[in-house]
């Protein structure tokens, strides 16, 4: 169950963002998680993803709807909802993802700055007849995604 | 070796050549010219006298002549005379023809060489001409000791008149000599210069030839020096050398430097270095060993074997404070030293990365012994059954993480997604079990449990999407692991490998040849039932009727399902123990029955029946009061009829405690939800202690029916 | 010129043997130390194969003892690479190569000739 253990930190990083916004007591809802192949389209409006290598390896996203974003810049007092600010915060919510995992994954595992995407995801890295994990969140009736694609580097049996 | 002097040294053995052939030339020049000037002082000595002869006699001519009455007296004079005379003539006669004549200083015999100026000439011609009157004049003077006046009177006058003249003469020659003599010596002077002149640039050159070979030999080492730092620097293995005391020499390779992460390595211990990185007990076997190649006993090719510092772990700590592992090989190889002296090349190559390689391939080999022990389990599987049941479970999986998916909104009730999940992955197991595929109905039966466990944590408390995270991990490891089997399939098929069952059937038993494919696994099922009695300690005998038709897929995959649950049941709950049944009277094995039929409609009737003790009603009771469905009055009032509905409810079981045949009570929802699958009507018929009838009862024709259950008790 | 092989497996003295027959004028065979430091006091062989791990005597002190006697002989260990430290050892008290089992007729003979090859001054 190595892959429980990674995707409770990686939850515990979008939970840790969530925390900090002072909004109302406004529950982040994580719904029941699924499968999706990956040669199925992948990914919201935006997807913050971040790269892991080591005893297992592959992409954590944080994809978000455009709604859910625009709320969260509505709490920093933005009102400027372009593509660059949208992109700013699922950026900033992948870094808070990968950086809580990095204190807690520790040397074992490298895992890089977050890349911003815009669309759905380019899967010209993975590996396409595997499937990735989805774990749909809610927050403030708005959805979003973490999808977790891991592979082990030895193949499980 | 004249070839060495006139090659590599040519320029340095004609400069010294020449410089010597300089200085010998100004030396030669000197002894020279020191001779003529000694001969020109000669001469001017001799010029002087005669100067001063002319006077003299002059003198001693005027002194004759005043003495020549006394006979006496003059002779002294006249001897004096007659001295001067010869000598006057005999050194102008050097001077003019060359010849001897006594020295002016030593009064000793000089040999004078002939004047030859034209200047010195003249002034003799003159003198010489004048001379010969004076040798006229006085030649009477020279024959007795008797002076008459004829003989010193002309003698007299002529002195008289001429001496000046000849005095003067003998000046000017006098100080002709001086010049000529000056002459030399400034010849001499700048001779001088001139030769240490030459000897000077000529040194000079010597030197700046020399210092242009120093330069260009120190450029050319310059260049060697800078090339073998090049290939130090860029050569992609940590080198160094060794001397015969251990210690590490003064030149290494750069990537050494990034092996060990240290700068610190020219001029250190061997020891000291190794043991930064490495245990004692490999540091002093490494000592020992690096030792031996400098022992002139051993052989170095024959010791390569025994290198102790092949492949070992070294612990290296980074300037970050990171402690990193690598493995490291280490070669040695003994070079001669131009000053004879032995030292040994060594090599390290971090091979941290093959001997992972190599790690990993032997887990890849680990896996292989595991494909082989799956391999035994999918050769004994008709090929045909495991492509239906592979596809079962791909599709059974989609329906699991459709369930899963299709919660994504709701985050309150997560009790029905479990209760659907359950019963999908049991009819999943049951096909498994059938298969005798333990490696997928293990895997299904822990997914199982992992349901179950959170049925009962929802028992609890509120459950969360998160929660259901290990259901989704487990689920994709089945869809690996079906995937895997689906591949080793392939293989197999790919290498003509057959279907060892089929094979040992259609030898064997006659009568299968004809069943068709579609419907071998219906009578795989006999097996299957065996299995699972063998483990409940009965034993049954399984008839097929109808089967040897071909089925459509759509019926036989959904009733197949329903026939494993039903035998589970059946040997779960219904076949007594022999014991039992020979009390009741009944034949030993439980038997049981399957049969299919249609009419020429489309309309089908699937029977099921098992001679076994019947629907335990009283259990029925106590279950659903032990899950808090009723109170235990309520249920006891439940007739027969509505138990039996009730034992259709999810997660009843009579059973206590849960294994792989029974217990989890989904068994008959399972059945229930495949026959809603094939919108067809089950009837349910059950005599305590007798037997227990299950007809499910459905059509292919297109109108659509409420499903129905329904129950007769005989 | 004379063979001695020290081995405790029969096996191996005859590969040996069979290897090296041709080479030798005579060859000799001990299965322990102690029966070699019999036989080396006696004949004086060129060269010895050793064994490292023998019963009654093994093969470093046997070493040692044939440097005491016989110190003009060549030895060649010919071992299992279970422990590089006594062999080294081995190596440092006199043994002049060492060969690997198992080994090829072919490795045999090099490394005998190798050892021959040694200057002794000893």
């Amino acid at each position: 169950m190595k892959h429980k253990k990674q995707i409770d930190i990686f939850i515990e990083g979008v939970k840790r963002y969530f925390d900090h916004l002072t909004f109302e007591e406004e529950l982040l809802e994580i719904g029941a998680p699924y499968l999706v192949r990956n040669s199925e389209r992948l990914g919201l409006d935006y997807t913050g993803a971040i790269s892991i290598t080591g005893d297992s390896k592959g992409y954590v996203f944080f994809s978000s709807t455009s709604p859910l974003l625009k709320y969260i810049l509505l709490g920093h007092g933005a009102s400027n909802f372009s593509e660059e600010y949208l992109g700013d915060i699922v950026g900033e919510i992948a870094n808070t993802i990968s950086g809580n995992a990095r204190s807690h994954m520790g040397a074992e595992f490298h895992i890089s700055p977050p890349k911003v995407i815009v669309g759905e995801i380019n899967k010209y890295n993975m590996n396409l007849n595997s499937r990735s994990y989805v774990l749909p969140i809610r927050w403030r009736r708005n959805s979003a995604q973490l999808i977790v694609s891991l592979e082990e580097n030895e193949q499980l049996l | 070796m004249l070839k060495q002097l006139f090659g590599k040294y040519r320029f340095l053995v004609i400069s010294i050549a020449l410089f010597l052939i300089f200085d010998i030339g100004v030396l030669v020049l000197n002894i020279y010219t020191s001779g003529k000037i000694a001969e020109q002082t000669e001469l001017i000595n001799l010029a002087g006298r005669q100067r001063t002869l002319t006077q003299q006699m002059s003198k001693a001519t005027q002194y004759i002549r005043a003495q020549k009455l006394q006979q006496w007296v003059y002779q002294s004079g006249l001897a004096e005379l007659r001295d001067q005379f010869d000598v006057f003539g005999a050194t102008i006669k050097a001077f003019n023809e060359g010849g001897q004549t006594t020295s002016a200083e030593t009064g000793a015999i000089v040999s004078v060489a002939k004047v030859e100026t034209p200047e010195g000439r003249a002034i003799l011609a003159e003198a010489t001409t004048l001379w010969r009157g004076f040798e006229q004049a006085i030649s009477p003077l020279m024959i007795d000791v008797l002076i008459t006046d004829e003989e010193i009177e002309p003698a007299s006058e002529f002195i008289a008149a001429n001496n000046l003249k000849l005095f003067d003469q003998m000046n000017r020659l006098t100080e002709h000599f001086t010049h000529e003599s000056e002459k030399q010596t400034t010849f001499l002077r700048m001779a001088q210069i001139g030769g240490i002149t030459l000897a000077t640039i000529n040194f000079f050159v010597i030197l700046f030839h020399f210092l242009k070979q120093l330069r260009g030999r120190d450029r050319r080492l310059e260049i060697k020096q800078h090339e073998s730092d090049q290939i130090l620097d860029t050569i992609n293995e940590g080198v160094f050398l060794v001397d015969e005391n251990l210690s590490i020499g003064g030149q290494h390779s750069r990537h050494l430097e990034e092996v060990f992460d240290t700068k610190r390595v020219s001029g250190r211990r061997l020891s000291r270095f190794l043991s930064a990185y490495f245990p004692e007990k490999i540091v002093k076997t490494a000592l020992e060993y690096t030792r031996l190649y400098f022992q002139s006993h051993i052989n170095p090719d024959l010791i390569a074997d025994v290198n102790p510092l092949k492949r070992v772990k070294a612990t290296v700590a980074q300037s970050s404070g990171e402690v990193f592992e690598k493995y490291l090989d280490f070669s040695f190889a003994p070079l001669r030293q131009e000053n004879d002296k032995r030292a040994i090349l060594v090599s390290v190559n971090d091979v941290t990365d093959s001997i992972l390689l190599e790690e990993q391939e032997e887990k890849n080999e680990d896996q292989v012994e595991r494909q082989l022990a799956l391999f035994s389990q999918i050769l004994p599987i008709n090929p045909d059954d495991l492509e239906v049941f592979i596809d079962e479970c791909l599709s059974g999986f989609e329906q699991l993480n459709q369930t899963l998916k299709n919660n994504k909104n709701v985050t309150d009730n997560y009790d029905q997604t479990l209760a659907r999940m359950f019963r999908e992955t049991h009819k999943l197991k049951g096909s498994a079990s059938a298969l005798s595929f333990s490696w997928i109905s293990n895997q299904l039966h822990d997914f199982e449990s992992s349901i179950e466990g959170l049925q009962k944590q929802g028992e609890r408390k509120i459950l969360r999407g998160q929660d259901l995270l290990t259901l989704t991990i487990q689920l994709r490891q089945m869809y690996e692991s079906i995937e895997t089997v689906s591949d080793l399939g392939d293989r197999l098929k790919a290498y003509g490998i057959k279907h060892i069952a089929a094979q040992a059937a259609n030898a064997l038993d006659v009568s299968n040849e004809k069943q068709p494919v579609e419907n071998k696994r219906w009578f795989g099922l006999r097996d299957f039932a065996e299995g699972i009695a063998k483990e409940e300690n009965v034993a049954v005998d399984v008839s097929l009727r109808g089967f040897s038709e071909a089925l459509e897929p759509h019926i036989g995959e959904t009733l197949y399902p329903i026939a494993v649950q039903l035998i589970r049941n059946s040997i779960a709950h219904g076949v007594e123990s022999r014991k039992t049944r020979q009390c009741l009277r009944k034949p030993n094995s439980g038997q049981i029955s399957l049969s299919i039929s249609h009419d020429s409609l489309g309309n089908y009737r699937f029977v099921y029946e098992d001679d076994g003790r019947g629907f335990d009603y009283d259990g029925i009771r106590a279950s659903l009061a032990a899950r808090g469905v009723m109170s235990k009055s309520s249920a006891a009032k439940l007739s027969k009829n509505e138990l039996v509905q009730n034992a259709f409810r999810d997660n009843l079981s009579t059973r206590e405690g849960v294994d792989q045949n029974a217990g989890r009570g989904v068994g008959l929802s399972l059945v229930w939800e495949q026959v809603k699958l094939l919108e067809g009507n089950l009837k349910i018929r059950s005599v305590e202690n007798e037997f227990t009838q299950f007809i499910v009862d459905f059509s292919m024709s297109e109108e659509p029916k409420e499903p129905l259950i329904s129950r007769h008790v005989a | 010129m004379k063979l001695l092989i020290v081995d405790d497996s029969l096996v191996i003295r005859n590969k040996i043997n069979s290897g090296l027959l041709k080479r030798f004028d005579k060859v000799l065979r001990a299965k322990n130390g102690v029966e070699a430091i019999e036989v080396v006091k006696l004949v004086r062989p060129d060269v010895i194969t050793m064994d490292l791990t023998m019963p009654e005597m093994d093969g470093v002190e046997c070493i040692q003892e044939v440097m005491k006697v016989c110190p003009s002989t060549h030895i060649l260990v010919i071992s299992a690479l279970a422990d590089k430290a006594t062999a080294i050892a081995a190596l440092s008290c006199g043994a002049n190569g060492f060969l690997c089992k198992p080994f090829t007729q072919s490795q045999l003979t090099d490394a005998i000739e190798k050892v021959l090859a040694i200057q002794l001054s000893r």
